[in-house]
């Protein structure tokens, strides 16, 4: 079977780089954009099973690409993670509220990431119960 | 005019007294033809009555006669002052020297001998007639003179008397304190009271006759010829004028002028009375220059004073009180003028403080805004207090408006940029963390790719150097945490939310978090939780951070090979609180840190504290967290044997809220 496809939406390239390298080692397949405006025409492209999302991109908040992809019908199962080096503190709450199934703040932690991926992508219906 | 002595203005009357006819009817032959009126009587005591009507202007007397004698007759005419210088001749027939001694004696003026020689007789009636009128005019004259003296005596009498008012009066005004100074119009001094003399240090004697405006150099608020017009049209001036005293001191004295006139209306003295006010001026000045200090801090300080008068309900204000107002002076003002300034949302409130104080007699003070014209407002800070009357009831309310408009809005200018600090710096930390975070992400993630062997195998030395990486990429992000509790916790974002929370759960929770960590040093972790423990009152995820901070310091500082324990009871003097433990078998703290280990940035730097410190907030956020939490954190400690951290939490009752 072929593999996953993440879509990352990460500007900081060495960060870009480090997922590239993790998630191909963890037989994953890796795509990027690097603003919020690329993230839609990306995931569509790409046909991204799972998206990693940064909040503090250069075109517009992370928040926005969360609506769009809520209010977009083809978009709204891909399951999201935000990833962001923000305080937790407020800005877990919101993402969860605007639909992502996970948070983790930067720097995290490889293994945490790689199960969160896993049960996100093994076991789509763990989406109700948001992880974190 | 004196009388002349030898003109007679009618002829000389002659009586003739004699007890013989014969005798009489020949001396009135004899005279008559000389021009005399001779009378006639015949006895002593006829001749006294003719005299007594009306007196002759001479007697010729017989001695011998029966009844009175010629000279017991002539004794009693010359005894008596009316009849006394009516010449007498004694007519005898006794020629004897001892007769006319006895004549003389009785006061006859002269002798006849009888027979009575005509020549004689009339020689010696008009020798004696002359001498008469001579006596008659000095007697007359000497009547004039006395009379004049007598009249002039009176005079100066009266005028002795009317000094002697005089001088009474002048006593009297001496008596007075007042300068009493009497001068006429060339300004000379004619009296001088004793209360001038010690005014002024002029004797009365010194002063008469100078002019006071020399002598006094006086000074007017006015011009001395108004002043003189005054005097002259009214007849009388009063004001107030400077005199300079004998030893040159200035005096201010409260002058009235009187003008007096003489019977003809013409100007003729001035009397002036003079009052020295010297000090009663000074004392208005100092009065004045109090009151003007007092308005002056008043209006400075923006301070206005009020009075309410109950009765009236109306307002008196000061000059400050308009300002401050914006209102245009009113006196007296309506109270509704003013509750009508007053800010809506504040009036009920001032207005309720107001009758408190009038209810309770004491005094109040309220905060409150006036709202301008133009719309805006100033901020006022008042205090008030009420005024009794003689019967104990409130009949004002005086009080003071302050103008704090600039003060409130400094303090909340202050309080803005004090918030706008403590924001910036909340901004900034979070900032800063976020951008610290960044590299740190991608620190973190390549060390980590080279640990897991993807880009190739470590052997032991590099594997074990990334693992070093990796702790002190954990403490970095500790520290980032850290400054952001810290911070969160100061700006008041840090929120508590107590609820039911199981001890043993959160003790379980905290062990497992950190079993990895005391693992790697070889230390044993321990929990001691009675299953019988009550729940606490506390927020479950700050009583999991409090057990983390206590257990990863107490890893932290202790060696290889040690313990660290948790340990939960009832504490047992106050069954409404928990008490947990965290001990170790570390280097302790030296009983000098003490309670300053709790503080912010408070860093162990003691030898063999080989491991990193971190910045030194997570006992003070330890502390904040349990303060918040109704409890209280301690320490104690033994060197070399190690620690024991205690803190307290709330029992749960279920009188507690409990969040759904």
């Amino acid at each position: 079977m072929s593999n996953r496809k993440i879509l990352i939406v990460e500007d900081d390239g060495d960060v870009r780089l480090g997922y590239h390298i993790l998630l191909n080692a963890h037989h994953y397949d890796t795509f990027f954009t690097s603003d919020s405006l690329s993230a839609v025409s990306g995931a569509r492209t790409h046909q991204a099973d799972l998206m990693i999302l940064d909040l503090g991109l250069p075109t517009g908040d992370g928040f926005v690409v969360l609506e769009k992809f809520r209010a977009n019908a083809d978009l709204a199962a891909i399951p999201i993670i935000v990833v962001s080096a923000r305080d937790l503190h407020g800005n877990k709450e919101r993402a969860l509220e605007a639909g992502a199934k996970a948070y983790l703040q930067k720097p995290w932690d490889d293994d945490e990431l790689l199960s969160i991926i896993g049960q996100l992508l093994g076991q789509p219906d763990l989406s109700v119960a948001p992880l974190g | 005019m004196s009388p002349r002595p030898d003109v007679a203005d009618h002829p000389p009357r002659i009586l003739i007294v004699d007890d013989e006819r014969a005798n009489r009817e020949l001396l009135k032959v004899m005279l008559t033809p000389e021009g005399f009126l001779p009378l006639t009587a015949a006895s002593g005591e006829d001749a006294l009555a003719m005299v007594a009507q009306q007196p002759p202007d001479l007697i010729l007397l017989d001695i011998m006669m029966p009844g009175m004698d010629g000279y017991q007759v002539a004794a009693k005419l010359k005894g008596d002052l009316s009849t006394r210088n009516i010449p007498v001749i004694m007519v005898t027939a006794l020629d004897d020297r001892n007769a006319r001694m006895l004549g003389l004696s009785a006061g006859a003026e002269d002798f006849l001998t009888k027979p009575v020689d005509r020549a004689e007789l009339c020689v010696r009636v008009r020798n004696l007639l002359r001498l008469k009128a001579f006596g008659d005019y000095h007697d007359k004259y000497s009547q004039m003179l006395e009379g004049e003296v007598v009249s002039r005596t009176a005079v100066l009498a009266e005028r002795t008397k009317q000094a002697a008012v005089l001088t009474e009066q002048a006593a009297l005004l001496d008596l007075a304190q007042d300068a009493i100074v009497v001068r006429d119009m060339d300004d000379r001094i004619l009296f001088w009271s004793r209360g001038a003399e010690v005014l002024y240090g002029w004797l009365s004697r010194e002063a008469i006759g100078r002019r006071t405006g020399e002598l006094l150099r006086t000074e007017f608020s006015e011009s001395a010829e108004k002043i003189e017009a005054t005097l002259l049209r009214q007849g009388q001036w009063e004001g107030e004028a400077i005199h300079h005293k004998r030893d040159d001191t200035r005096v201010i004295v409260a002058s009235r002028w009187a003008l007096q006139r003489d019977a003809a209306d013409a100007p003729r003295r001035v009397l002036t009375i003079n009052n020295d006010i010297t000090d009663r001026k000074r004392g208005d000045a100092e009065r004045r220059l109090l009151t003007e200090r007092l308005s002056l801090a008043t209006a400075v300080a923006k301070i206005g004073v009020w009075e309410w008068d109950l009765a009236s309900n109306t307002l008196t204000w000061d000059a400050t009180m308009f300002d401050i107002y914006g209102l245009p002076p009113m006196v007296p003002m309506p109270f509704a003028r003013w509750s009508a300034a007053i800010h809506p949302d504040d009036l009920p409130a001032v207005e309720a403080t107001l009758q408190r104080a009038i209810h309770e007699k004491g005094q109040a003070a309220a905060d409150f805004r006036v709202v301008l014209a133009d719309g805006s407002f100033r901020r006022v800070s008042a205090v008030e207090r009420v005024i009794l009357d003689e019967r104990g009831n409130v009949s004002r309310v005086i009080g003071v408006d302050m103008d704090v408009t600039e003060r409130k809005e400094a303090a909340e200018a202050l309080e803005q940029s004090r918030q706008a600090q403590i924001q910036f710096k909340d901004a900034f930390l979070s900032h800063v963390s976020h951008e610290l975070r960044s590299p740190l992400t991608a620190i973190k993630q390549f060390s980590s790719i080279l640990l897991s062997g993807v880009a190739g195998e470590l052997n032991k030395e590099q594997h074990e150097y990334q693992q070093i990486v990796q702790r002190n990429i954990g403490q970095l992000q500790a520290m980032i945490d850290d400054l952001l509790e810290v911070t969160r916790l100061e700006t008041g974002k840090l929120t508590v939310e107590p609820d039911r929370v199981s001890i043993s759960d959160a003790v379980t929770d905290a062990l497992d978090t950190l079993r990895g960590t005391a693992r790697g040093k070889g230390i044993t972790l321990s929990g001691d939780v009675p299953a019988d423990l009550p729940l606490a009152y506390a927020d479950q995820t700050r009583l999991r951070q409090i057990l983390i901070i206590l257990l990863d310091n107490a890893i932290k500082f202790t060696p290889d090979g040690g313990s660290v324990a948790i340990r939960a009871r009832l504490l047992q003097q106050e069954r409404s609180c928990l008490l947990l433990e965290v001990s170790d078998t570390g280097d302790g703290i030296s009983p000098e840190v003490g309670e300053r280990i709790f503080e912010r940035l408070y860093q162990v730097s003691e030898p063999g504290t080989a491991s990193r410190k971190g910045l030194g907030l997570g006992l003070y956020i330890c502390k904040e967290l349990v303060t918040r939490q109704g409890g209280r954190i301690w320490v104690e400690s033994q060197p070399e044997k190690g620690s024991i951290f205690s803190f307290t939490l709330p029992v749960y009752s279920p009188k507690e809220p409990v969040r759904s």
